[in-house]
């Protein structure tokens, strides 16, 4: 055994070939785990009730973004009874097909909103946005006021939907030469609205039809 | 999962598990040439620091083996090793199935006894109020307050004041929950000009006797007559088939002032209760709707 020693030695009193191992062996759960989910998410088609953003919806996720909404609230309902009763039904891979890049998020300081779509009305949305206070009165979301007054730069929403394109979304020329027009005279208000009212109103069909799948409905 | 992907982890898993216990028997079997004074010779910090053998501590021998025991046992009872599933068969989305089943088995009875009963007598039974006071507050607290008192900016209504824009009996308030309600008032700035506006105004807060201007109201009421009787009626008592408020009460969708009344005239109003019969469903509404009718009912609403 004392020769096995030796090898083992070697390795021990040279940092660098111990890191390299140390580098292998953590990373070997990694690929296990992850790489399977990199080819499997490529798999994921749309259902064809499921549609690229319009360009209204579009704008107002890239609002969405830029406000940092995902910092405080999720759009993923997970596979558990105490957020299904409250959210609806858990999130699926098909809905995220057209969210580049996905804002599943990781922290709910709000609640999730994955399925927040038709919950209240555009004018509960607006007011809420504009100030939170004026709604719900305990709430702890920052106001933003600005959003109601500000135009969107509808300039570059085609080279936007022309990128969309090339990374795989069913916009068609139409589509794209319609798209100014459709975000003429609107604000960023209107535009984040129209976003989350559009937010996870579309279950495939195949899931609504499964056992167990109905968690909303106690 | 494709064989590929499957035999990939197994693969990795395997490697990863193999490495790991050969390290564990060999590395307790191994023996370390020592020098005369018990250290290996290898030494750190300019030889302050020596690297002596000891044997490994028996705890830590039998928590690395227990570690073993427990990952084997995991991999068989749960899916991980590839594409196998697992003698339990678990899935987290049957999981889901099997606690929101527990759960409907607990809440059937309870649910079946309220199907029987409308929402009035429901209204009486405090297991239902407490049910549908609970998710009034998740689900329509947003727009009408915690309490049901409404918000005057989103023209959502107070609903435990005993007055009703489409009428209070457990069906109506049942079928406001689950279809939903749009109230629409249009806008006749253009059709009255702002001085007819304002005369509107002031003939409508005359209607509940509230402060105006006895002249413009004067004024204001043939313009009335032309159109506004068509949905409030010849009286301004509203129609509640319609949803058009009563105009002679002191209950004010928006707002009593004149400039709110003016704004309602002018332009109009377009006010949307949602529908909520996908995501709440039949028993959900029953217990809302009798915990909304116990609170418009009580002696509080009474006096009001």
């Amino acid at each position: 055994m004392a020769r096995g020693y030796r090898y083992f030695e070697a390795i021990e009193k040279r940092a660098a070939i111990l890191g390299f191992g140390i580098a292998i062996m953590a990373s070997l759960g990694g690929l296990a785990e992850i790489t399977p989910l990199f080819v499997h998410a490529s798999t994921v088609r749309a259902p064809a009730d499921i549609k690229p953003y319009d360009p209204l919806r579009l704008a107002g996720k890239d609002i969405y973004v830029r406000e940092g909404c995902y910092l405080c609230h999720t759009q993923m309902i997970r596979a558990l009874r105490a957020e299904t009763e409250r959210y609806g039904h858990y999130s699926v891979a098909e809905e995220s097909v057209y969210d580049r890049p996905q804002l599943w998020g990781s922290k709910r300081t709000g609640p999730d909103l994955a399925r927040v779509g038709g919950k209240y009305s555009d004018e509960w949305q607006r007011l809420h946005l504009l100030d939170p206070r004026k709604v719900v009165p305990q709430s702890n979301m920052p106001a933003y006021p600005w959003l109601e007054h500000e135009p969107i730069d509808a300039s570059d929403i085609m080279a936007r939907m022309r990128t969309l394109r090339t990374l795989g979304d069913g916009y068609s020329d139409a589509d794209i030469a319609a798209a100014p027009e459709a975000l003429q005279g609107k604000t960023a208000l209107d535009a984040l609205v129209a976003y989350l009212q559009g937010m996870g109103t579309h279950l495939p069909a195949s899931y609504t039809a499964a056992a167990g799948g109905n968690g909303d409905q106690p | 999962m494709s064989a590929f992907w499957s035999a990939w982890i197994i693969g990795l898993a395997t490697f990863n598990l193999g490495i790991c216990f050969f390290l564990f028997v060999w590395g307790q079997r191994v023996e370390i040439p020592t020098l005369p004074d018990g250290t290996t010779g290898h030494s750190w910090a300019h030889g302050a620091l020596r690297e002596s053998v000891r044997r490994l501590p028996l705890w830590w021998v039998v928590m690395s083996a227990a570690m073993f025991v427990v990952s084997a046992i995991y991999l068989a009872l749960y899916p991980g090793y590839g594409s196998n599933k697992g003698v339990l068969g678990w899935t987290s989305r049957g999981e889901l199935a099997q606690t929101s089943q527990a759960n409907l088995g607990k809440l059937d009875p309870l649910l079946a006894r309220f199907r029987q009963s409308t929402v009035e007598q429901l209204a009486a039974d405090p297991a239902a109020t407490r049910m549908g006071h609970r998710l009034f507050i998740d689900n329509c607290a947003a727009c009408h307050g915690r309490e049901g008192h409404g918000n005057p900016l989103l023209g959502a209504p107070n609903l435990v004041d005993g007055d009703w824009l489409y009428g209070g009996t457990g069906e109506t308030i049942m079928a406001s929950i689950l279809d939903g309600r749009h109230g629409t008032m249009p806008p006749f700035g253009a059709a009255f000009g702002d001085a007819g506006v304002e005369d509107l105004a002031n003939y409508v807060l005359s209607l509940s006797g509230a402060p105006h201007d006895a002249a413009k109201a004067a004024a204001g009421q043939p313009k009335f007559a032309t159109i506004c009787i068509a949905c409030h009626g010849v009286d301004g008592k509203g129609n509640q088939a319609l949803g058009a408020p009563n105009l002679t009460d002191h209950i004010w969708l928006y707002g009593g002032d004149l400039a709110t009344v003016e704004k309602d005239v002018r332009d109009g109003r377009s006010g949307q209760m949602p529908a909520w019969r996908e995501r709440l469903g039949e028993d959900n509404a029953r217990v809302i709707a009798a915990w909304v009718y116990a609170q418009a009912n009580s002696k509080e609403a009474a006096t009001h």
